[in-house]
Formats: structure tokens, C-alpha cells, sequence
């Protein structure tokens, strides 16, 4: 793949994925204020009810969030190819971590009728740096989220000295073709940047701080990330 | 009042469809699934059915061939470029409200 072309393909994943949530956002806000709606649909009529303004404001603020995780990927990977990530370590607990992750993932997915269960009953300590490190549970819990049936189960704990923090959804699990290159930003075989960019940024994180994300189950899945101990 | 079943596994584009659908005179039902449709379908047969094609269980298509000679017309929501089948639309996804009310608008004048 010649680097024009995989320039080319990279904008054109960065313009899908904005526009899904621009879409929402734009398309929530025109409901919400009766605006004229580009095409040729009328205008959007006004007098949307209370419960229905909520819910526009919820799916506008969704968005939001959605365009500010991919702004934050984008940033996140930039410095990540440039050996320009810095990590602003601290004593820290890696079960408030993985609330704090699973809080935000559950933020950006919008999956009635998935439940989550957090299974962390004591705090385990280590030195990381905690956004960086909730950041990568998010987009864990988020995968995760988007795949589950009915369940996603995140447990907290250490094992032989490691911290280890497990993500699990009861969704159809990894296919075969798609494990080889689970982690990577592009897909060199299908010659595309088709990798999922999400699941990168969490092992490189991961690796980062001096541990891991590996699949550890493909049916159904389970993703563990490894840590050093705290001090 | 016409009514469409809308079947779309992202809950978002599905509330946003729906109220928008709702708020311009259409009675909308929802499913998140294949299984899901067929079962609304069969408790509660719309008049149109709106259909993403990537669903969790299977192609969008497959609701159709379920419903068997019972299913309304359809339009396909589609990430790809439209593919030949049972649909009477296509439109590419992400779709604005403006585009389907349009689709649904011209759809239903041909059941008239």
C-alpha cells in the first residue's frame, strides 16, 4: 500500500466515523429546534414534547462526546506514532480506575437491556497515570458494550504480582479473521485502515505503562489488561 | 396515520428517527434486531418497515424473507453502496431525517 493511499484511506475513516456523530448531533438539534433541515424535507416541525426534548438533548450531548473521543484518539495516536506520549504517573487504585472507565464508556454507548457489572470489592493500588489508564478501560468497556448481547462484566484484581483488570461481553465473540489484527490501526490485508483504532490506543496505553492487553477468550470475548503493581 | 417499524441495532439513530418520524405524523415502532422486527411485525404489522442492513442476528433482508408474503415495502438503511434485493429504497447511511421522511413520503404515495 503506497502512502498516498493509505493517507487517503485514513481520511476517509476519519470522515465516516465523524459523521455519525455529527449526524446525530446536527439531526437532534434541528427536532429540538424546529430548524430547517437541509434537503428536501420541509421543516422540521416544532413542539416536540418534554420527554422528547430530553431525549434530543441526551442524543446531541452523546454526540458531543462521541466527536470529543474520536478528537481525543486522533491526539492519543498522533502522539503514540511521534514517541511523544507522556505519562503522568501516580499512586492510584486500579478498581476507582475501572469504575471511572466503565462510568464513561456507559456515557458514549446508549445499549438499553445491557447490563454492566462492575466485580471490584477491594482497592488495588499501582503507580499509573490514571486518565491515561481510565481511557483505556473505556474503550474496553465500550467494545465491549457494542458487542454484548445482554452483559458486559469488568473485574478488578492481581494475580503473581500484576494487576489485572478483566473486560467481558456475551456477544458472538471475535471472528477468526478479524483476531489477527484485532489490535492494529490498519488492516493490512484487507489493505485498509479498517483496525480497530480504539482497541490499539488501550494496549498501547497498556504497554505504555509497562503491561498488556491481550484477547484472552474470542467466544465469548474476554480482554484482560495486565499492569505492574503499585508501589 | 401511517405507521413504519423501524429496525436499527444503534439506539441512537433509532430515537432520533423515531422522534423525528413521530413529530411529522408517522406512527413508529422499534426493533433492534432481526428477531426483534419479526416478532413487532407479527403483534403489530406497520405499513412500511425501515431496515438497516447490518444487524446483530443477520442481514437486514432476512426480516423480509421471514415475513414472508406478509411484509410491507421496505427501505434499506446502508453503510455500502445499495445492492440489489428485496427493498423498494436505499439510502446511505448517516441518514438525515429530511432524506427519509422524503423516502418514506414518496413510498407511501405508491401504496395510495
Amino acid at each position: 500500500m503506497t502512502e498516498r493511499v493509505l493517507l487517503s484511506e485514513l481520511l476517509s475513516r476519519l470522515a465516516h466515523d465523524l459523521r455519525a456523530p455529527l449526524g446525530l448531533v446536527s439531526g437532534a438539534l434541528a427536532e429540538l429546534g424546529g430548524a430547517r433541515t437541509s434537503g428536501p424535507d420541509s421543516a422540521a416541525p416544532g413542539g416536540a414534547d418534554e420527554a422528547q426534548q430530553r431525549a434530543l438533548r441526551g442524543l446531541a450531548a452523546r454526540g458531543v462526546a462521541r466527536i470529543e473521543r474520536l478528537a481525543e484518539r486522533l491526539s492519543l495516536a498522533a502522539a503514540l506514532e511521534g514517541g511523544r506520549l507522556t505519562l503522568d504517573r501516580a499512586p492510584c487504585d486500579a478498581a476507582a480506575i475501572a469504575r471511572a472507565g466503565s462510568e464513561r464508556a456507559a456515557l458514549l454507548e446508549n445499549r438499553r437491556g445491557v447490563e454492566v457489572e462492575l466485580l471490584a470489592p477491594a482497592p488495588v493500588p499501582l503507580s499509573a497515570d490514571a486518565a491515561r489508564l481510565t481511557f483505556a478501560i473505556a474503550e474496553l468497556a465500550s467494545n465491549a458494550w457494542r458487542h454484548a448481547r445482554s452483559r458486559v462484566r469488568i473485574s478488578v484484581g492481581s494475580e503473581e504480582g500484576s494487576v489485572l483488570i478483566e473486560v467481558q461481553d456475551d456477544g458472538a465473540g471475535v471472528p477468526p479473521a478479524t483476531r489477527k489484527w484485532l489490535f492494529s490501526r490498519l488492516d493490512p490485508e484487507a489493505g485498509r485502515a479498517a483496525g480497530n483504532l480504539g482497541l490499539a490506543l488501550a494496549r498501547d496505553l497498556a504497554r505504555a505503562h509497562g503491561g498488556d492487553v491481550t484477547l484472552e477468550e474470542s467466544e465469548p470475548t474476554r480482554f484482560v489488561l495486565r499492569l505492574p503493581p503499585g508501589p | 396515520m401511517p405507521s413504519v417499524l423501524l429496525v436499527d441495532d444503534d439506539e441512537d439513530t433509532r430515537a432520533l428517527l423515531a422522534i423525528a418520524l413521530a413529530k411529522r405524523g408517522f406512527e413508529v415502532a422499534q426493533a433492534r434486531s432481526v428477531a426483534d422486527a419479526v416478532e413487532r411485525f407479527r403483534a403489530w404489522p406497520t405499513d412500511v418497515l425501515v431496515i438497516d442492513l447490518g444487524l446483530p442476528d443477520g442481514h437486514g433482508a432476512d426480516v423480509l424473507r421471514l415475513l414472508g408474503s406478509g411484509a410491507p415495502p421496505a427501505i434499506a438503511l446502508t453503510g455500502r453502496d445499495p445492492e440489489p434485493g428485496p427493498f423498494r429504497a436505499h439510502l446511505v447511511k448517516p441518514v438525515t431525517v429530511a432524506a427519509l421522511a422524503d423516502a418514506l413520503r414518496k413510498l407511501l404515495q405508491t401504496l395510495d
